[in-house]
């Protein structure tokens, strides 16, 4: 299966800081990806990376099915909404989408119309006089107008207010089953993952902490609850993501494949996603990454 | 479904004819119509005061003096020269190079910049360098057309005056508007301020910076710089009228060239022979000079040398403009992000 987004040894160094370093990554093609992570961990620079705005200090990326980011054929075949949907605010809304149309060796004009006309959204109202949502709606639809095999969104969500948020993303997972366009888009709201993203990576400090399907992540992760003073023996059977105890009982997070795992004298639970994610990214030192499996507790360049 | 897909253009297809064209016309027209409407007014004001100019010339009779040695001719082209509109507010053609180059040149990339749409711009099937490109190519193109029209139109202006004064040709600005250097040093303007934006990344300092920094240098060169191009040449005899003089000093007797201070040393000297006011006839400088055979050399750009002077002023910018806009193209393709 092609990759949507393919990095190997990718690092960014701004000055002295690095904003993202020894990323070694491949989303395939074909899901909606969410990039999460707090503010400042990198999700930023991976996008601005992929799409070919910023060029990298170490390593490459390849987006697309192997194109080289940046290159004539990959801007061809990604679309990228920037935050805050950077468009020309002192442009209408039909000049911008002649923009689209002259900058773009593919531009599906009906389609690009038909959307706006669908969201009641006034092709001669400048871009500035718009509200967030619409603003957001009218980058949704230059983006798509390209008819990309790639879609990349930096915190798309961010700027809107909840009912813009959910009329963005059903217009986003419409265009998805419309097209089959793989879709990253960043966040930092974690709550939004769950409806919408069926992969999910997790940034945190630079580094990709975690990578994987979400089902997969879902199913291989478990609350074992148990008796504090076996803590310790479960916890050297499986790698411990999130490790809490009181006087008598643990809560171990643990990243276990086989649902049986639970020791005796043990409950097991079922994790939602959202509170996953949450855990890894307060547990910067564990990982869940896709090929070799790293020892427990060890922290895996990415 | 597939009358859309039909109308779709697949993969490998060329861009869109003359989009990036259309794109940096929609982001600069307005800034077109303004040069535009102010080239407008500076036209009508030359062909109005030219067309006086002219008539004046021909009720003078100047037509009729084939030299300006005699008294009558001496006396008509003073009128002339009197009567053409004080010159020195057209010292403020020497602020256009730098004005429209900063204005146009530091927003061009530092905006896109600044408001984050480069975001949009650079990540479109056409690509940066191409929308880079385009956009210097074309603003250079209608700048270099702009400055050449004021040159054109104040020279047309000024033709009848130039005529009858024979000015020096680095003397006034004949030189900045009667050749190419004047659309030379507009696009030194524009490409510094484009390369500033870039570095500065925020446009009013980038504008302001280039603005103050071109108009220094033009000035710097008419006033100070530009007579050093080539050696002038010394005569003590006389100069013809076009050329120009960028100096004069004494010989002593014995043939060596004064300095500075030993020429001030001369004057005081005659200043101190000099009967107190009203106590007969003085004699002048020239020809007490002259009594002490002390010589007078002038030094000066022959006329000729026009052509030269403006092939190198426009060389060495056009070499600066060249290599700011590869670094800017260079800059543009690795740096951002």
């Amino acid at each position: 299966m092609s990759a949507a987004i393919e990095t190997s040894g990718l690092g960014k160094r701004y000055g002295r800081t690095w904003a993202l370093r020894d990323c070694s990554l491949a989303i395939p093609a074909g899901h909606v990806v969410g990039l999460v992570g707090p503010n400042g961990a990198g999700k930023t620079t991976l996008l601005s990376l992929a799409v070919g705005l910023a060029t990298p200090t170490t390593g490459q990326v390849r987006v697309a099915g192997g194109r080289p980011a940046g290159s004539a054929a990959a801007l061809d075949a990604v679309a990228f909404v920037a935050q805050e949907a950077a468009l020309y605010r002192n442009l209408s809304v039909a000049d911008m989408l002649r923009m689209g149309r002259s900058l773009n060796r593919r531009w599906d004009a009906e389609r690009a119309r038909g959307r706006l006309a669908e969201l009641d959204i006034p092709p001669g109202r400048k871009v500035g006089a718009l509200s967030g949502g619409q603003r957001s709606q009218v980058a949704l639809t230059l983006a798509l107008a390209k008819r990309p095999e790639l879609l990349i969104l930096d915190e798309p969500l961010a700027a809107l207010d909840p009912v813009a948020r959910h009329d963005f993303m059903s217009a986003l997972m419409t265009a998805v089953s419309e097209d089959g366009v793989s879709v990253v888009f960043s966040s930092h709201v974690v709550a939004e993952l769950e409806r919408v993203c069926d992969y999910v990576v997790v940034v945190h400090g630079g580094r990709i902490q975690v990578s994987g399907e979400v089902e997969e992540l879902v199913a291989g992760h478990h609350v074992l609850t148990g008796p504090s003073d076996q803590a310790d023996a479960v916890a050297q059977r499986f790698p411990v993501v999130r490790d809490r105890r009181t006087f008598a009982q643990a809560h171990l997070l643990v990243r276990a494949s086989d649902p049986d795992a639970a020791p005796p004298g043990w409950q097991r639970h079922a994790i939602g996603l959202e509170e996953l994610v949450l855990a890894y990214i307060r547990e910067p030192s564990a990982s869940a990454l896709p090929g070799p499996k790293p020892a427990p507790g060890e922290q895996v360049a990415c | 479904m597939t009358t859309v897909d039909s109308s779709v253009p697949g993969r490998g297809g060329a861009l869109p004819r003359f989009g990036l064209v259309w794109v940096t016309w929609r982001q600069h027209r307005f800034a077109f119509y303004v040069l535009l409407g102010m080239l407008a007014a500076f036209a009508v004001l030359m062909v109005a005061v030219g067309l006086q100019a002219r008539s004046t010339y021909d009720q003078l009779g100047l037509g009729r003096c084939a030299s300006f040695a005699g008294d009558r001719c001496q006396r008509l082209r003073m009128e002339l020269f009197d009567w053409y509109p004080q010159q020195f507010p057209f010292l403020f053609l020497l602020l256009l190079p730098a004005g429209f180059g900063a204005i146009t040149g530091g927003p061009l990339i530092a905006r896109e910049l600044e408001t984050g749409t480069y975001r949009f711009a650079w990540t479109q099937g056409a690509g940066r360098t191409r929308w880079l490109l385009t956009q210097l190519l074309l603003i250079a193109a209608v700048l270099a057309a702009v400055a050449e029209a004021y040159g054109a139109l104040y020279t047309w202006y000024n033709a009848p005056l130039d005529h009858v004064m024979r000015f020096g040709f680095g003397d006034y600005l004949g030189f900045e508007l009667g050749g190419i250097v004047f659309p030379v040093q507009t696009l030194l303007a524009f490409v510094a301020g484009v390369f500033a934006g870039l570095l500065i990344r925020r446009t009013m300092v980038a504008v302001g910076a280039v603005f103050l920094g071109s108009f220094g240098l033009i000035a710097a060169l008419v006033f100070k710089l530009r007579r050093y191009y080539m050696t002038p040449l010394v005569t003590a005899g006389k100069i013809s009228p076009r050329d120009w003089v960028v100096g004069r000093a004494y010989v002593d007797p014995t043939g060596h060239l004064l300095d500075t201070g030993q020429s001030h040393i001369l004057y005081v000297k005659y200043l101190a022979q000099l009967p107190s006011s009203g106590d007969g006839p003085s004699v002048s400088y020239r020809d007490w000079l002259q009594a002490r055979h002390y010589t007078i050399v002038t030094s000066y750009h022959p006329a000729g040398r026009f052509w030269t002077f403006q092939f190198i002023e426009a060389g060495w910018m056009g070499l600066l403009i060249l290599l700011l806009g590869i670094a800017t193209v260079r800059l543009v393709r690795r740096r951002i992000g």
